[in-house]
């Protein structure tokens, strides 16, 4: 029997953009996933291309991360981090420099950030959304949206307006970026509910990814299970996560990246040295942050980490990718006899596993495309292909559901967060409000309406309530969903009076620049009702 | 947070964090005492976020954890104020899962106190209405029951009746023994979350193998009606070792 797998990478990051401050702590968000995941991920890809390796991979590319992607201040911003990592690269030369340990590793970080500066600046002109729109065009990607801000849309499902704006937004501003309509979309989370399939079909969605009981408890029997896509009433289609598949990586225990000669994610120079020494290379005010310059392996759960050795955690890639291929066609020869056509194999991962927190990651990720190439009865697949090869043969409405903790909206929605949903409702009412008191302006007013659109938006976003109930930055995320809701409410008071500032206007669409081409008129009541 | 962060703040800084991680008898206590049992708390904390979620979710974490130094707000000056109402009666049911709402709501404040001047004021309460069908009207509704709240509450999660029906909310207030309509919330859908009613049903299925290969391996967790806590199929997954995946065998 033949199977398909579809490998489904996520990459989002919250807007986080603070040109008030000459340094942000939270920009390294962006910083380092672009150097440890995008990077070698675009050039992972260009050497699967080169070499003539068959591959076809899904990328999820949220509006937000496209936005500051290619923005110029944190372009510029980006460049600088590198060369003050690439100037710590030279004193760890020389710190290391009777270490044979360590430093043979300070000099593989040091070309790693030479590498990045040289494509970022030489290869994409500063903006690698260049890659994957290339990567895309020649047939090796497919790339899809998920919301606007990423706001996780079942707790705003009391707001039509609301769902339409981000679904919009994001496809509007995909379509702009890429030049093409996105067929798929990755919802937030995987935050399905019944219903907001009509949301992605009037934008010509045609796919969407959900969790495995979304599928499983949907309204009618689903006979293929999560490996063919479920056709709703309205002519979408859900593709149901594998669970087997992903938990070879995500497991915390079992999972690959968890092995003793991988390395280490938490030792790093950052906190290792003494102040003075890494003091221009952290965050101010002395405030330990990492370099990305880490010198040990997992080794276990114990203090004492073993040198970090990448030969011995190669030849763990290459098992393991060995392994997870193995088992792929294990689980596949289960299928013989129950259903009659191709399995299709579902792998969603947040892309910024592979390489930030994993660091082996996108080695890993290229091992496995090379051994399914070689693989008679597996093959690489996007969804998209996937429809135009194969008919609908199960349908229904997948049930509520998430890939969050118990499987609902228990993380978004809970005594540490659930604080922010009257406040955002409250915005998204009276901004739609706005819109009726607003049919027709121009001018100053039309910014000053577009700019309130975007900062509920902004509030919207699943990553501040994710944060308050996981994170270590918690008083950031708040404020920021304070921070929207304020300048939301200080602009609908202003029309209330009829006056704007056009100081402060223009200070906060310098600041939260993103979707230029908004129209706050996406939160009509009257265009969800129709 | 890192010793030699906390050993940086000033006395007021510490005390502030100690407050918020619940450590209260250290007046006496030795600095580095404090800053030990601050750790600790910390540490515990770590330890209880990584272990109340999934995989999904901790290597979603994984993504903002750039520093190991909690950033704790020791500011006490709310630097964005939200208002405290919205000077509006309204009432918003949110689900959480098949067996919880979160449920919030606001009061005009002219209208509360109003109603509190009245001499036969009795309270208010939520009214939890299970109703079958699309439209919330008294026809389709199956069943409710009331919750009495204060005039400072604001916010309640309720416990659900059964999944697989839809919800709405009203809240309501009671004079001199007559209920009064303030506002009905919008409604909501419980999911199933099972598959089958009983063993029987799930064997019997045609499709059970293929269910059991996507997931819903043991049908004693979150394949059947009767299990205790039908929806926690995620984390039930996350917890079982999968013979698939432990194998190494080539």
């Amino acid at each position: 029997m033949n199977a398909y797998l579809g490998f489904v990478l996520h990459a989002h990051l919250p807007f986080v953009r603070h040109p008030e401050y000459d340094k942000f702590l939270e920009e390294n968000w962006l910083y380092e996933a672009i150097s440890e995941t995008y990077l070698p991920f675009l050039r992972m890809c260009n050497r699967l291309k080169r070499e003539k390796v068959p591959f076809h991979l899904t990328v999820s590319i949220s509006p937000t991360l496209s936005a500051m992607l290619s923005d110029e201040l944190l372009q510029a911003r980006y460049i600088g981090h590198l060369k003050r990592l690439i100037e710590l690269g030279e004193k760890e030369l020389t710190r290391t420099q009777n270490d044979p340990e360590f430093h043979p590793l300070a000099k593989m970080y040091k070309q790693l950030f030479e590498q990045n500066l040289q494509d970022f600046e030489e290869l994409y002109h500063k903006n690698i959304l260049w890659g994957f729109k290339n990567l895309e065009k020649e047939g090796y990607l497919e790339i899809i949206t998920t919301a606007a801000t990423h706001a996780f849309l079942p707790l705003y499902q009391p707001y039509p307006e609301a769902l339409e704006a981000q679904v919009q937004t994001a496809v509007l501003d995909h379509s702009r970026k890429f030049g093409k309509k996105p067929q798929g979309f990755w919802l937030p989370e995987f935050g399905y509910y019944p219903g907001i399939e009509e949301v992605l079909r009037k934008n010509n969605i045609e796919y969407f990814f959900t969790a495995a009981h979304g599928i499983l408890f949907a309204s009618q029997r689903t006979p293929y299970g999560v490996y063919a896509p479920l056709t709703l009433p309205n002519g979408v289609h859900a593709f149901g996560r594998d669970y087997p598949s992903s938990d070879a990586v995500w497991s915390s225990d079992r999972g690959y990246p968890s092995d003793e000669d991988y390395r280490e994610f938490y030792r790093d120079v950052g906190y290792d040295e003494p102040l003075e020494y890494v003091r221009p290379y952290i965050h101010e005010p002395d405030v330990r942050v990492c370099t990305g310059y880490k010198y040990f392996a997992v080794t276990g759960s114990t203090d004492q980490k073993r040198p970090y050795d990448p030969d011995k955690a190669d030849a763990k890639v290459k098992e393991h990718a060995e392994n997870f291929v193995y088992n792929r066609t294990r689980q596949l020869k289960k299928f013989e006899g129950l259903i009659d056509r191709p399995p299709f194999i579902i792998a969603p991962f947040d892309a910024e596993l592979f390489g930030h927190w994993w660091f082996e990651g996108n080695q890993w990720l290229e091992q496995v495309i090379r051994q399914v190439a070689d693989c008679d009865n597996l093959s690489l697949l996007t969804p998209a292909k996937y429809l135009k090869q194969h008919k609908a043969c199960q349908r229904g409405r997948p049930s509520f559901s998430s890939w969050g903790n118990e499987g609902y909206a228990d993380v978004w929605l809970d005594g540490k967060n659930d604080w922010i949903y009257r406040h955002i409702h409250k915005a998204i009412e009276r901004m739609s409000e706005l819109v009726s008191r607003y049919p027709e302006v121009n001018g100053l007013k039309h910014r000053t309406l577009n700019q309130a659109a975007r900062e509920v938006m902004l509030a919207m976003a699943s990553d501040w309530p994710f944060i308050m109930k996981t994170g270590t930055t918690v008083p950031y995320a708040e404020r920021r969903v304070k921070e929207h809701l304020y300048n939301f409410n200080y602009i609908y008071d202003r029309l209330c009076r009829n006056t704007v500032d056009t100081e402060w206007l223009t200070s906060i669409e310098k600041k939260n620049n993103l979707f230029p081409d908004i129209d706050y008129k996406i939160f009509s009541k009257n265009k969800t009702q129709a | 947070m890192t010793r030699e962060k906390l050993q940086s703040l000033s006395e007021e800084q510490l005390q502030c964090i100690a407050k918020r991680e619940g450590i209260f008898k250290h007046n006496d206590a030795h600095r580095e005492k404090l800053v030990d049992l601050i750790l600790e708390a910390l540490e515990e904390d770590r330890d209880e976020r990584e272990f109340s979620n999934n995989s999904a979710m901790r290597l979603e974490h994984k993504k903002y954890d750039i520093l190991r130094d909690e950033e704790i707000d020791v500011l006490t000056q709310d630097e964005f104020p939200l208002p405290s109402s919205y000077s509006d009666t309204r009432i918003v049911l949110l689900l959480r899962d098949p067996l919880w709402v979160y449920v919030y709501w606001d009061i005009n404040k002219a209208q509360l106190d109003a109603l509190k001047e009245e001499p036969f004021f009795e309270g208010l309460f939520l009214r939890v209405y299970e109703f079958n069908g699309d439209i919330p009207e008294k026809s389709n509704i199956i069943n409710f029951f009331d919750i009495p709240i204060e005039e400072t509450d604001c916010s309640w999660y309720v416990n659900l009746n059964r999944n697989g029906n839809d919800y709405f909310v009203d809240l309501r207030c009671r004079v001199m023994h007559k209920e009064r309509l303030m506002a009905s919330s919008n409604a909501v859908h419980s999911p199933r979350g099972y598959f089958a009613r009983n063993q029987k049903e799930f064997y019997d299925d045609p499709s059970a193998m293929m269910l059991m290969l996507s997931g819903l391996w043991n049908y004693e967790e979150g394949a059947v009606e009767t299990q205790e806590i039908p929806q926690r199929i995620i984390s039930i997954l996350d917890t079982h070792n999968i013979e698939l995946e432990t194998s190494y065998e080539k």
